[in-house]
């Protein structure tokens, strides 16, 4: 486990064992070569000029405005951000907030209409539909709210899902899905139905699917929302459980004592980062209590 | 994600959806078992009105009384125009004035009651000479035929055909028995063999006398003939003989325009091509209508499509999350329609098929099985479900996938 960058010092020493491809990303070295944008997700992320090496998420005046006729409404007012690699980061803020808004462009499912935000190294401001298709499904993990699994489908169909769009073959899928299973404690029920598990084991259903591909980011959008608090604290424990062992992971929340589980707290409002958008320097890192209302120093 | 992964996914969705795909299948299934059915139709009543105007006899020319006005068709005074004669059939049989004609059979055919002991049967008598064999491709079963003699004589002599035998005699031997007609005993002495009763005129149900003695007794003692039919040498003079006979009979009845002509000359193939024209309108007819039904048919997989679209939208937007690509989701739609329309068509298919085997057994018409016109509907529902999932799969396609997840 390789520190970054003197900034996640903070946090460094709660990551865990880090096997997954993202610690070939902390080879700081060798900026791109040509300094073009390449697309290979299957190599190490190529470095990009102004990119601060170790950051997953880097947003820079990132704007959004929706048109709805005459009027034009700005769910964005210029967003700067950085989340690191490891950081287990809680996005949070009211409805009409934004913050739905913030969460479809870090996911890759809308692309801004100012600004520009690099993930994992890649500039995706100026992808094409395509060239996102390819990012969300290999380096985007999704938890949703709605969990959102195939329900004429078995578990362990679910979790191949995105595999499947990788084009990787049939017996490595299936391993794949069961050791994602397995790390979700849901073994038991990969041949079982959506509809044959409670809430909360469909959500971990969901969040093996998230982690299938082995992503540089897991996005999870109110992952607790339609969890009763037996099944959401479950969930939350699992997701702490997996930052330990290195995942970065954003959690999106209106819910402060939902994102008492991550250890920085991102507050948007109107469109605006309220505080906690600065990375490493942030206070929020230190794992203080989000739920200070009124904003924090 | 390759075409196997595309397939298994588009074919996993029917299977999912068994009952909305089954309506759709349902849709194309009839469609395509109308068209086989009514193809199938039009052409065994082709086949068979082919079929039995060979067998009369393929260089065959039938000249009967009255004037055919051309533009028209239509033919006036026939039956009761009395202008053929015996004469005029003698004339054509000279090799010297037709050199392309065979034989020359002057016929003349009316209905009678027959009764042999407790036996009645009631069938077209036909007057005519010994010609009458070759010119009609026939061939004698037992005993033998008119004779030259018989005709000179005023004969009481019939040859029955195979049908009239078996009415009249059972399984007996009928040859040397006499037989009542129309109230005139006569003798049997031969039977024609069976040409097989596939047609409507049957030729295996009628009872043949000499000419002269159908002129006497049936039809009233006159030299008076119903038709002349005319056997070219072979298929190739069939045009020669038609002009042999046309100039021959011009003359012989002193007219000088053709346009004035007392008599008709038509070859079977005349006679061929309009039965065939009015039956390949009335498949061109019946598989419009067919067509159109596939066409709604088709309009019904676009439907459901359609609503498979928006039902699954959540679904849409989540493969697209995922890692979909659009052009992965285009794909997946087109092989859940292009499914719909093969399982359509091949089920179609074997009900139009179902149908072309039982069916006549039913109705009196026969239905050919076309196979033409099954991998053709096949392959036209395949692309029926194409055409149609078309507009659906591409508006999948263009699905954003926030707008898809956020749908309830």
């Amino acid at each position: 486990m390789t520190p970054t960058s003197g900034t996640t010092g903070a946090s460094s020493d709660r990551r865990g064992p880090h096997a997954d491809g993202a610690a070939s990303r902390t080879d700081d070295a060798a900026p791109d070569d040509t300094g073009q944008h390449r697309l290979d997700l299957t190599a190490p992320t190529p470095m990009v000029p102004g990119w601060r090496p170790g950051s997953v998420i880097d947003l820079a005046g990132v704007e959004k405005v929706y048109r709805t006729g005459a009027f034009e409404v700005a769910a964005l007012r210029g967003v700067t951000m950085t989340i690191d690699e490891g950081e287990f980061v809680a996005i949070m803020g009211p409805s009409g907030s934004g913050k739905s808004t913030l969460m479809h462009i870090l996911g890759c499912l809308d692309s801004p209409t100012a600004g520009t935000y690099r993930l994992a190294g890649d500039d995706v401001s100026t992808m094409t539909e395509v060239e996102l298709a390819e990012v969300r499904n290999a380096r985007i993990g999704f938890v949703f709210q709605q969990f959102n699994l195939l329900a004429s489908m078995d578990a362990w169909r679910n979790v191949e899902l995105p595999l499947v769009y990788a084009g990787i073959d049939r017996a490595a899928r299936r391993e794949r899905s069961m050791e994602a299973l397995a790390r979700v404690g849901l073994s038991d029920r990969v041949d079982h139905r959506p509809g044959e598990l409670s809430g909360g084991q469909q959500q971990r259903v969901a969040v093996a699917r998230a982690l299938v591909t082995d992503p540089a980011l897991i996005l999870a959008d109110e992952p607790t929302g339609n969890l009763d608090s037996v099944a959401a604290r479950g969930m939350l424990d699992l997701l702490t459980e997996l930052h330990a062992n290195g995942r970065t992971i954003v959690l999106i929340t209106h819910d402060a004592e939902v994102a008492l589980a991550a250890h920085r707290t991102i507050r948007i409002r109107d469109g605006n980062i309220q505080d906690g958008g600065g990375g490493g320097v942030s206070p929020g890192r230190d794992r203080r209590p989000a739920a200070t209302p009124g904003g924090r120093p | 994600m390759n075409w196997l992964e595309t397939l298994r996914t588009g074919l996993e969705a029917t299977v999912t959806h068994r009952l909305r795909s089954g309506l759709t299948v349902l849709g194309i299934l009839i469609g395509i078992a109308a068209v086989i059915l009514t193809v199938g139709l039009g052409e065994g009543a082709q086949n068979q009105v082919a079929s039995e105007i060979s067998s009369l006899g393929s260089n065959l020319l039938t000249i009967t009384p009255g004037s055919s006005t051309s533009s028209t068709g239509v033919r006036g005074g026939l039956g009761t125009a009395t202008t053929l004669t015996m004469g005029d059939a003698t004339a054509l049989a000279s090799h010297t004035v037709a050199p392309d004609i065979a034989a020359v059979a002057p016929t003349t055919s009316v209905s009678e009651v027959l009764t042999a002991g407790t036996s009645t049967w009631t069938t077209s008598v036909v007057g005519t000479s010994p010609a009458w064999l070759s010119v009609r491709d026939e061939t004698v079963a037992e005993g033998r035929f008119i004779t030259t003699n018989d005709v000179a004589d005023h004969a009481m002599v019939t040859v029955l055909a195979s049908t009239t035998s078996e009415e009249l005699f059972g399984f007996r031997d009928p040859v040397g028995q006499t037989v009542d007609v129309g109230g005139t005993p006569m003798t049997v002495v031969g039977v024609l063999a069976s040409v097989g009763d596939s047609s409507t005129t049957n030729e295996d149900d009628q009872a043949v006398v000499p000419i002269t003695t159908a002129q006497d007794v049936l039809s009233g003692g006159s030299d008076v003939v119903q038709d002349i039919l005319v056997s070219s040498t072979s298929s190739g003079t069939l045009s020669g003989a038609y002009q042999e006979a046309d100039a021959e009979l011009l003359a012989l009845h002193h007219i000088t325009s053709p346009a004035n002509a007392d008599f008709t000359i038509e070859s079977q193939q005349q006679v061929l091509s309009t039965a065939t024209s009015v039956d390949k309108t009335l498949t061109v007819l019946l598989g419009g209508i067919a067509g159109i039904s596939l066409l709604v048919g088709g309009i019904g997989v676009m439907n459901i499509m359609l609503v498979s679209v928006t039902e699954r939208i959540r679904e849409i937007g989540l493969r697209k999350a995922l890692g979909a690509t659009p052009s992965i989701i285009r794909r997946q739609f087109l092989v859940e329609a292009s499914v719909l329309g093969l399982v359509g068509g091949v089920l179609g298919a074997g009900l139009g098929l179902l149908g072309a085997v039982v069916l006549p057994h039913f109705i009196s018409d026969p239905i050919a099985i076309s196979p033409v016109a099954i991998v053709g509907s096949i392959v036209i529902a395949i692309c029926i479900g194409i055409l149609f999932g078309v507009y659906p799969a591409s508006r999948a396609a263009r699905l954003a996938p926030i707008d898809a997840l956020r749908s309830e």
